[in-house]
């Protein structure tokens, strides 16, 4: 416990964490009040009488389209083909007003920025302790050194979870505050080429989890680099790029080879899997994708515990 | 009482040899200077010495425990500081004190004040320990390696980029701390004339090797003790003195004389020379430097790096 509590005074004791913090929340807040903004200039379609037929309408075309779209897309299609059907017979017009579970919707994007944060913290916490020479003190303790990786590896993901649970919250207030808060609008999800109706709390809440997938396993890569090459810019340089080039890549190499999809990045967005966009490779299913995470996981707890246990301290 | 003990420790770093075969024990109570030119595996065996660094082969027991298989109790007997006294600098000296106290059971927040009173630094507990000068990140080093009283204190260039005053401070402290909490202390310098000041007993270390173990006494008094004499006429001095003592190397210079030698019995050789009626205006006594001694010791045996 002790070891936590020094990990996070670490992280807390610097200016640059209350510089994140304050960063998200900014984001959060420009976004809520640019929304304000935008809501407001195109609130004329309020002409509801209509709206079956054009979701009619909208489904003839559709069905057109789907003769003629490639594979990948086709899937896309089709839900929100059923999705229509579903509004028509159930008499739930398409929510066009904004509120706050279209707001919190939006703000899962930020998802990657909290995955920045904790990527930064992730790189530095091990490698700063190298870099300022404070690893020489911190290792001559009574305490062997994968516990005090374990304390760094655990302070870390706390830190990750407090940043959503700050992200998931402000959206939240900020949401309400600003677009009103509406009860009866259920999520409409895709599965199995059946639209299920889901409540929006444990909805958000699942699909910011599913999202967090990617984070978990990007501060995992970046602190497995930490630990490895001890050099906090270069982990974190390294796994900033990894995070943005790494999926764009991956993609390009999936439109050629079935290989790509032990590649990390095919598997790091789960969302498909429950009802949002489609898989990278097609045949994926959630289970494999689980099962490559986790040897990706494993392997670099692995490389991270062995370099950090091992490796004499020489610097 | 024997603290800390080498037994053959070598270190390999690839196929090259960095410590080869060391062996030495420290004792309670005494102050032990590991002294050697840059290089030549101080900062090695002392990495080695707190686990930093794994052994290639041998072992080294900490209070009767091996720091190879049973890293934590032998490491718990030991406080240190490697190399310079790097310090959380975002942090205050008291955070950074609390800091390590949370690693170690058993230290209370009035050890923590006792500590940081014993190195003086009580009144700048609150600061930064960015706001602190290099002497005061040294002496807060040493509260740090002070917390958990250990039995071992190892000090890694303890004097390094210290004034003066500082190196005397530091000094005093270790020989407190060594005659009053009999506690065994061992600090490495590439400074000669400071160690003999610090330690009771001097290794020196080079190429990775022991080669020799002394008593500061011994290596201060021990072996030959020279003289230099100045009398007139320095000639007939020069004559007498060559012709009346056994044993004894006498050399002239322009106006004074040099006498080497195991056993020079000064007042018999004054008498001597007053007697050939000389002039004797000064005779003075010489004591070898240890850093000459220093210098001898290592290029007679392997050559100085």
């Amino acid at each position: 416990m002790g070891l936590l509590a020094n990990e996070w005074i670490k992280i807390f004791k610097r200016k640059s964490s209350y510089i994140m913090i304050g960063i998200l929340a900014i984001i959060v807040l420009v976004a809520a009040i640019g929304m304000t903004f935008i809501n407001n200039q195109g609130t004329e379609t309020g002409d509801n009488g209509n709206w079956k037929t054009a979701l009619e309408a909208e489904n003839k075309d559709l069905k057109e389209e789907l003769k003629s779209t490639p594979g990948p897309y086709k899937k896309e299609v089709e839900r929100v083909i059923a999705e229509n059907e579903y509004r028509i017979t159930h008499e739930m017009p398409r929510v066009t007003s904004y509120n706050v579970w279209t707001f919190m919707n939006g703000m899962m994007g930020l998802v990657d920025i909290v995955a920045l944060f904790t990527i930064i913290i992730a790189a530095g916490i091990v490698a700063s302790e190298f870099s300022w020479g404070t690893i020489k003190l911190l290792l001559i303790r009574p305490i062997n050194r994968a516990k005090i990786l374990l304390s760094k590896y655990i302070t870390v993901l706390l830190y990750a979870l407090f940043m959503l649970a700050i992200l998931f919250v402000l959206s939240f207030i900020l949401g309400a505050a600003f677009f009103g808060f509406e009860q009866n609008q259920p999520h409409l999800a895709y599965l199995d080429g059946q639209i299920v109706e889901r409540a929006q709390i444990p909805f958000l809440l699942s699909q910011y989890a599913l999202s967090s997938v990617g984070l978990l396993i990007f501060t995992t890569m970046a602190f497995m680099i930490s630990a490895a090459f001890r050099n906090s810019s270069l982990a974190i340089g390294l796994s900033i790029f990894l995070l943005l080039v790494g999926s764009i890549v991956t993609s390009i190499i999936a439109g050629f080879f079935d290989w790509a999809k032990y590649l990390l990045f095919a598997n790091t967005n789960l969302l498909p899997y429950f009802g949002t966009g489609t898989p990278m490779v097609e045949g994926m299913t959630l289970a494999f994708s689980l099962i490559v995470l986790l040897v990706y996981f494993i392997i670099f707890l692995v490389v991270a515990f062995w370099a950090f246990v091992k490796r004499d301290v020489a610097a | 009482m024997v603290v800390v003990s080498l037994n053959n420790v070598t270190k390999k770093i690839g196929s090259k040899t960095i410590i080869d075969n060391l062996s030495f024990d420290v004792h309670a109570g005494e102050v032990f200077g590991f002294l050697g030119p840059n290089g030549a595996g101080k900062t090695t065996t002392i990495r080695m010495l707190v686990g930093l660094m794994k052994i290639t082969s041998g072992d080294i027991f900490i209070d009767g425990h091996s720091v190879k298989a049973n890293f934590e109790e032998a490491i718990s007997k030991v406080g240190a500081i490697v190399e310079n006294p790097e310090m959380y600098k975002f942090m205050s000296g008291y955070d950074n004190l609390k800091h390590y106290a949370r690693m170690v059971k058993g230290v209370t927040l009035e050890r923590i004040d006792e500590v940081a009173e014993l190195v003086g630094l009580q009144n700048r507990m609150k600061e930064k320990v960015k706001t602190y000068s290099l002497g005061m990140r040294q002496r807060l080093g040493i509260a740090q390696a002070l917390l958990h009283r250990p039995k071992v204190l190892i000090l890694d260039e303890p004097t390094n980029g210290l004034d003066p005053a500082g190196i005397r401070e530091i000094r005093d402290y270790l020989k407190r701390l060594a005659r009053e909490e009999d506690m065994a202390v061992i600090v490495s310098s590439h400074l000669l004339s400071e160690m003999e000041m610090m330690c009771d007993r001097i290794g020196i270390i080079q190429n990775g090797r022991m080669i020799d173990v002394q008593l500061v006494n011994d290596m201060v008094n021990g072996g030959n003790v020279s003289y230099v004499i100045s009398a007139k006429p320095i000639d007939q001095a020069f004559n007498v003195l060559q012709h009346a003592f056994e044993g004894i190397n006498v050399k002239m210079t322009k106006q004074h004389l040099h006498v080497e030698g195991e056993s020079v019995d000064v007042p018999k050789l004054v008498k001597r020379l007053v007697e050939n009626q000389c002039d004797i205006y000064e005779v003075k006594q010489v004591n070898q430097s240890l850093e000459e001694k220093f210098l001898e010791i290592t290029s007679e045996k392997g050559g100085i790096a």
